[in-house]
C-alpha cells in the first residue's frame, strides 16, 4: 500500500476510447492501487492514451505508460497513440522507449555438488593462506631470536597491558560466576546423598581443568583477538601496512610478533587468575549452602584424585590457545581488503574461527590427557 | 641517459585478468617520470612491482641494475630503504604523532642519537613547510597536510628514488600547487629520481620530464609533455583533453543491446 497518501485518488479514467492519465506518474507518486487497476483487462476499443491531465512524469511513469501501450496494442485492432503530452514529456517517453532492457538471464544456479566443491575449494585456499601466514610468522620469529636486540620490548609491554591487565576484571568476574554455578548445580545432588565433601572435587576438577582455561580463552578471543583483526584490518585499508613495507619494515615483525609474545605470557597468567576466581566462587556457595568451607578445601583439594595435575593440565593448554587466538586474529586482519565493511566481516570470522578452534583443541586435549592418565 | 629503473617485457596477471602485457619502460635517473592512464590500468600495480611487493608473471624489473624479483629478502629490504613511496592517503601511522611518524624510519633503520634525530626530523618537516605541526596527531591534519607529512617521512632516509601514488588526487588548488612545487624542488635540489603515477593531466604535464601513457596493459605513448600535447593519436588526444567518448568507450562492456533485448532464452 502506498503509505504517503491516506486516500489514494484515481490516477486514470477511461472514457470515449481513451485513457486519461491524471496526477503524478512518478516513482514516488504512482499508487499500488494504480498498478493493480492497470493490471485489469481494458475494453478492446481503446486507441488513445491522453497525458493532458498529468502533473508530473518521470522515467518510472514513462516506463509504465509504455508498458500499458504495448499491452493495449496487443488486443486492440488499431494502433494506440499517445496524445496530449507536453513536449518535454514526449521527449522523456522517446528516451525511455529507446532504452528498453529485458531482465538479464539469472546466473546459472550451482548444483549441490558444485556448491560443496566450491565451498571446499574456498576453505582449502583459506587454510593454505593461514599456513603461509603461520610459516611467515615463524620465520620472522626465528629472525628475532637470531638478533635479540631487535625485539620490541616496549611494544610487547604495551600489548601485555592491553590483552592482560585490562582483561583481569572481566575474566575474574565470569570465572567467579562459573564457580558459583558449578557448586550450586552440583552441590544439590551430592547433598542428597550426604556426599557434601565431594563438592571440593567437583569444583576443583571442573574449574582447574576445563572451565578456567576455556572461559579465559573465549573471553580473550572475543576481546583481544577481535581487536587484533580490527586494528590490522583498519591499517590495511588506510594503506599503513603497505607504508610499513615501503619503509622496509616487515609488518609481521612489528604488528604480529609483539602481540604473539605478549599473549604467550598473558594467557597462562590470566588462566591462573581465573582458577583462583572460580574456586572463590565455588567456595562461597559451598560454604553458605552446603557447609563445606575454605578449611575443607585447603585440606581436601590437594588429596583429591588427579591433583595437582589438574592445575597443570589447565595451564598446558594456555600457550596453544594463545597461538590460536593471535594467529587467527592477525591473519584475518591481513586478509582485509577493499572497504571498511570487510573489517567487520573479518572480525566476525576471526572470533568465530578462533573460538571454534579453541574448543576443538580443548576436546583433543581432553582425550589425550585421558589416555595419558593425567 | 642512465636508466634508474628498467622494466623489460613485464607481463602481470591478477587472477585471470591481464594487467600488463609485455610492457617495457625506462625511468631515467634524476628526472621526473610520470605514468598516466585511465583508472584501473594498473598504475599502482606497477609501483608495487618496482617495490618488489608483487612479482611479475614474466619479464624483469631492474632497479639500479638489480632484478627486483630475484633479490633475497634482506637485499630487497636494503633496496627499499633507498626507495621512498608516497601513498595516496598518506598512510601515516595513526597512533604516532607527526614527529614520530617522520622519526619512525630513522628509529627503525639507524642508530642516531636523540638530538641528531630531532634535528633530522625537524629539517625534513621544514622542507615540506610543516615544522610547526610536529606535535599534531594524524587525525588533526587535513588531507593535504597529511600528504606533506608522508612526503617528509618518505624522504627521511634520503632515498635516491621516490614514487608518488596519485599525489594530486582530492586536493584543493593551493595544496595541489604546493605538492607540485615540492616534488619539483625535491627533484631539483637533491637529484632524486621521481616516479609519478597520476591522472591529473594539467599538474602532471607541468612538472614531468618524461611521460608514459599506458592503457590496457600496453604503453600507448611515450615522450615529453610537449610531444604528447602535439600527438596525432586519437587515444592520446582523448585522454589529454578529457573527452568522455572516443577510442576509450563510455560504456562498460555489456552484451549488445539486441542480445539483452531479445534475451538468450534458449541458451
Amino acid at each position: 500500500m502506498a503509505r504517503q497518501q491516506q486516500s489514494p485518488q484515481q490516477q486514470f479514467t477511461i472514457a470515449y476510447q481513451r485513457i486519461l492519465l491524471m496526477g503524478e506518474w512518478t516513482a514516488l507518486g504512482l499508487h499500488t492501487d494504480t498498478f493493480a487497476a492497470l493490471a485489469q483487462p481494458f475494453p478492446d476499443d481503446l486507441c488513445k492514451i491522453d497525458g493532458s491531465g498529468l502533473t508530473a512524469l518521470d522515467a518510472a511513469g514513462a516506463r509504465t505508460i509504455l508498458d500499458l501501450r504495448q499491452r493495449l496494442q496487443q488486443s486492440a485492432k488499431t494502433p494506440v497513440t499517445l496524445i496530449g503530452f507536453a513536449a518535454n514529456q514526449e521527449h522523456l517517453l522517446a528516451l525511455v522507449a529507446e532504452h528498453e532492457f529485458l531482465l538479464p538471464n539469472p546466473p546459472p544456479r550451482l548444483g549441490l555438488v558444485a556448491q560443496i566443491g566450491r565451498a571446499t575449494q574456498e576453505t582449502g585456499a583459506d587454510l593454505l593462506a593461514y599456513l603461509a601466514f603461520v610459516g611467515n610468522t615463524t620465520g620472522q620469529f626465528l629472525r628475532w631470536l637470531a638478533r635479540p636486540r631487535s625485539i620490541r620490548l616496549r611494544a610487547i609491554l604495551a600489548e601485555t597491558q592491553l590483552a592482560g591487565v585490562n582483561a583481569l576484571f572481566i575474566v575474574g568476574l565470569l570465572s567467579f560466576l562459573m564457580g558459583i554455578v558449578i557448586a550450586y548445580q552440583g552441590g544439590g545432588p551430592l547433598d542428597e546423598y550426604g556426599a557434601n565433601i565431594f563438592i571440593v572435587d567437583l569444583v576443583g576438577l571442573t574449574i582447574l581443568r576445563e572451565i578456567a582455561p576455556l572461559v579465559t580463552a573465549i573471553i580473550v578471543a572475543g576481546r583481544t583477538g577481535s581487536a587484533y583483526t580490527a586494528q590490522i584490518g583498519a591499517m590495511r585499508i588506510t594503506e599503513e601496512v603497505d607504508a610499513l613495507r615501503s619503509l622496509a619494515i616487515d609488518p609481521i615483525e612489528i604488528l604480529v610478533l609483539p602481540k604473539l609474545l605478549a599473549m604467550l605470557v598473558v594467557l597462562p597468567l590470566l588462566i591462573t587468575f581465573a582458577d583462583f576466581a572460580g574456586l572463590a566462587g565455588g567456595i562461597l556457595v559451598s560454604d553458605v549452602m552446603f557447609g563445606v568451607g575454605l578449611q575443607n578445601y585447603i585440606e581436601r583439594l590437594p588429596q583429591t584424585f588427579y591433583m595437582p595435575s589438574s592445575f597443570w593440565v589447565g595451564l598446558i593448554k594456555a600457550p596453544v590457545f594463545a597461538l590460536i587466538i593471535t594467529s587467527i586474529g592477525c591473519h584475518q586482519g591481513f586478509r582485509v581488503s577493499g572497504g571498511a565493511s570487510s573489517v567487520g566481516y573479518a572480525t566476525t570470522r576471526s572470533v568465530v574461527q578462533s573460538i571454534f578452534l579453541v574448543i576443538v583443541v580443548d576436546a583433543v586435549f581432553s582425550v589425550v590427557f585421558n589416555r595419558l592418565d593425567l | 641517459m642512465d636508466a634508474h629503473i628498467r622494466i623489460e617485457g613485464v607481463t602481470f596477471y591478477r587472477g585471470d585478468r591481464m594487467i600488463f602485457d609485455d610492457i617495457s619502460m625506462e625511468i631515467p635517473r634524476g628526472q621526473i617520470t610520470a605514468i598516466m592512464g585511465p583508472s584501473g590500468t594498473g598504475k599502482t600495480t606497477l609501483l608495487r612491482l618496482i617495490g618488489g611487493q608483487l612479482v611479475p608473471n614474466a619479464g624483469h624489473v631492474y632497479v639500479d641494475g638489480q632484478d627486483v624479483a630475484a633479490l633475497s629478502r634482506s637485499e630487497l629490504y636494503t633496496l627499499r630503504k633507498r626507495m621512498g613511496m608516497l601513498f595516496q592517503s598518506g598512510a601515516l601511522l595513526t597512533d604516532l604523532s607527526v614527529f614520530e611518524n617522520v622519526a619512525f624510519p630513522l628509529r627503525e633503520h639507524t642508530r642516531m642519537g636523540e638530538d641528531m634525530l630531532r634535528d633530522m626530523v625537524l629539517m625534513k618537516l621544514e622542507s615540506v613547510g610543516l615544522r610547526g605541526a610536529h606535535a599534531l596527531m594524524p587525525a588533526e591534519l587535513s588531507g593535504g597536510m597529511a600528504r606533506r607529512v608522508a612526503l617528509a617521512r618518505s624522504i627521511a632516509l634520503d632515498p635516491d628514488l621516490i614514487m608518488y601514488d596519485e599525489p594530486f588526487t582530492g586536493l584543493d588548488p593551493i595544496t595541489m600547487a604546493t605538492i607540485v612545487t615540492l616534488i619539483r624542488r625535491l627533484n631539483d635540489a637533491v637529484g632524486i629520481t621521481s616516479l609519478l603515477v597520476s591522472h591529473d593531466i594539467h599538474e602532471t604535464l607541468s612538472i614531468a620530464d618524461v611521460v608514459y601513457l599506458i592503457s590496457e596493459g600496453k604503453v600507448v605513448e611515450r615522450g615529453t609533455p610537449d610531444t604528447l600535447s602535439n600527438s596525432n593519436s586519437a587515444w592520446v588526444k582523448q585522454f589529454l583533453q578529457g573527452l568522455p567518448d572516443g577510442p576509450v568507450p563510455f560504456h562498460y562492456p555489456a552484451p549488445s543491446l539486441a542480445e539483452d533485448f531479445l534475451g538468450q532464452r534458449d541458451a
